[in-house]
């Protein structure tokens, strides 16, 4: 499988009033062509300043160490211009909370067809006719009349769909989802995941869906990774992970969900404590505090990344011992 | 559109009659007449002078008499410039005022966006802290101490632009004769403009970098826009906003710096008969004064209003 993103040893600190604070450490993944990963993890935990890294969109005190490799080129070496030919174009980029990742005073007709000039220098002719066809795959109704309407005019499900299509306009090799169905109520939430379910089969891009949802990686994804204060976990194929989860928290997640067998009224798990705080992470293993079997090795020192299998990693002492 | 601009003039009217009111009390609250000075006319001269300008009656009658001669637009005749009404001395102060004024304004805006915006693209940057310490400067220095050091410095020192004249005359006019009458204006416009250029960079600098901290600024990156469409067409859009809310309190402000600003440079705008008038108790002339400065704030409130409609598509102006 031909690997379209290759992120090597990826560090995202942001500079703060107290010192620099590691959002993502040492973050080693790859997607391959055709293929769907799930990035599960807590708010905090990451996933989305690794993926805002690679297109090069971090905050202004953030700074993206290691490579992150598109077919090749890194992403955090080239200079703006390359990378607008690309983001938007060949990697794309659909944000979570549409009601306030489109631009307020702009049509969303002209929001959608500015890619298509800028990126294949369509005229607005032809690049409206391109819209139309993907805001009709997107199901959404009396396009025209919508294409001239604000941002405000939509209701939320309907502006998700436009984000979405904005991201399908020139068919990425790379497609990043954040959270795409977060924002949304339920019935929204499972329309929009059936527009993915169509558009990973019917295309050959490669997807990362960022979500805290297991249940949407469950559906979509072949491959999961979990993260948890800034690295990665654990990862493996979704089967296995949802089968047999290795790391305590991966298996904390799973507990965490709703399950149908289960009683009405009996107690949903929950995993005890908060999210560790960036800023001040332990010596040992982040998630050590929160884990029920913890011991004394947890605390002081940190465990590495280890493969299991050929598919899978998972990064925890207790499975050394075992 | 139509319908909405009717009925904001529509409550101008209150509010131009509550104004009025209150200046007129307040005028004749202030101690003294306008007879006051000519203290060698006979006491019956002066009956006979009060008489004419019925400021022998009871002070609500000369109210009432007031608005309703206000109401048909007649302001009375000036105390101080005789055989004059007040239409009159507006009729030749307006345009001066409205030059320099409009002037200030226009460039006000140019300058002070353009500054704004310049700096809040460079924010932190030494630059952004040069320009914004330039602008506090403007902000802290009051029109009536910049005007005379700038007549001091351009009309004496280097005697490039004239002063207190509107006859065009100077080292500017005589090395660039095209510019002709504009060259008195020069000097009382920058004055006036130069605390609202400083406002107004402020003020665009500082919603420039709100938004460009917002989502969609990050969505229109991520779409691989160039930076120049992503500030032009992405932001500066909703960064105007506050700059255009802004323009109401512009107005007001250029109308004071007005008073100073053409007292100084005597220049014969609606200011210094404004001063004149009030020195003098000279009733008509500053109640007229003041009506047209209040009306110059209403209409630019409700020109605020429309373009917020326009820049704005969340805001509707209509019914």
């Amino acid at each position: 499988m031909e690997t379209v993103l290759a992120l090597q040893h990826l560090t995202v600190r942001f500079d703060t009033k107290d010192g620099s604070v590691a959002a993502v450490n040492d973050l080693s993944l790859s997607v391959g062509r055709g293929e769907c990963i799930g990035i599960v993890g807590e708010s905090g935990s990451g996933k989305s300043q690794t993926f805002l890294a690679s297109m090069g969109l971090l905050a202004g005190n953030g700074k993206a160490t290691g490579r992150a490799l598109f077919r090749g080129h890194d992403l955090l070496k080239m200079n703006r211009d390359h990378l607008d030919k690309l983001r938007g174009n060949r990697v794309c980029m659909i944000f979570q909370d549409s009601g306030t990742s489109l631009t307020p005073h702009m049509r969303i007709g002209d929001q959608l067809m500015e890619i298509l000039i800028a990126h294949k220098g369509h005229t607005p002719d032809v690049a409206r006719k391109r819209v139309l066809e993907v805001m009709e795959s997107m199901r959404i109704p009396d396009i025209e009349k919508r294409l001239t309407q604000y941002p405000h005019e939509f209701s939320g499900g309907m502006r998700q769909r436009v984000m979405i299509a904005m991201a399908l306009l020139c068919e990425p090799d790379l497609l990043i989802a954040d959270e795409p169905t977060t924002a949304l109520d339920v019935t929204v939430q499972a329309q929009i995941l059936n527009l993915f379910r169509a558009l990973k089969a019917h295309t050959k891009s490669a997807i990362v869906l960022i979500t805290h949802d297991l249940g949407v990686v469950a559906g979509l994804c072949d491959r999961v990774v979990v993260m948890y204060g800034g690295r990665m976990v654990e990862e493996g194929p979704v089967a296995d992970i949802f089968a047999t989860p290795k790391h305590p928290y991966t298996q904390g997640l799973l507990r965490c969900m709703p399950r149908l067998d289960q009683l009405l009224d009996a107690d949903l798990d929950a995993i005890p404590g908060q999210p560790p705080n960036l800023e001040n992470l332990p010596k040992g293993c982040a998630f050590a505090e929160r884990c029920s079997q913890a011991n004394e090795r947890c605390t002081t020192e940190r465990p590495v990344l280890r493969e299991l299998s050929p598919t899978r990693r998972a990064a925890c002492h207790l499975l050394e011992a075992a | 559109m139509l319908t909405f601009a009717l009925k904001r003039l529509a409550i101008a009217a209150p509010t131009l009659f509550f104004v009025v009111s209150l200046s007129f009390f307040l005028m004749h609250l202030a101690p003294g007449g306008p007879f006051d000075a000519d203290a060698n006319l006979e006491p019956q001269v002066i009956e006979n002078l009060k008489a004419a300008y019925d400021l022998d009656k009871p002070l609500f009658q000369q109210y009432l008499i007031y608005l309703g001669k206000a109401a048909q637009g007649n302001f009375g005749p000036s105390i101080i410039y005789q055989d004059r009404t007040v239409s009159q001395l507006i009729a030749t102060g307006l345009p001066v005022s409205l030059r320099i004024g409009l002037a200030a304004i226009f460039i006000a805006g140019l300058l002070g966006i353009s500054m704004g915006i310049f700096s809040a693209l460079r924010q932190n940057q030494r630059i952004d802290y040069v320009v914004m310490g330039v602008a506090m400067t403007g902000i802290a220095v009051p029109s009536f101490v910049l005007a005379p050091l700038m007549t001091l410095l351009f009309g004496v020192i280097f005697r490039l632009l004239p002063i207190a004249t509107l006859e065009p005359s100077g080292g500017l006019a005589r090395a660039v004769p095209a510019l002709g009458p504009m060259v008195p204006y020069i000097l009382p416009v920058i004055a006036l403009a130069i605390p609202q250029i400083a406002i107004i960079a402020r003020l665009t600098r500082g919603a420039m970098i709100e938004v460009l901290r917002q989502n969609y600024i990050r969505t229109a990156r991520a779409k691989g826009m160039p930076e120049k469409r992503v500030v032009w067409r992405h932001a500066v859009q909703a960064g105007l906003l506050p700059v255009v809310s802004y323009l109401g309190p512009a107005i007001a402000g250029i109308v004071t710096g007005a008073v100073v600003v053409e007292s100084i440079f005597q220049l014969p705008g609606m200011g210094r008969f404004f001063i004149q008038g009030a020195i003098n108790r000279d009733y008509p002339l500053v109640l007229g004064i003041v009506i047209i400065f209040a009306a110059a704030v209403i209409l630019m409130n409700l020109i605020v209003d429309l373009l917020y409609g326009v820049l704005d598509p969340k805001v509707k102006v209509d019914g």
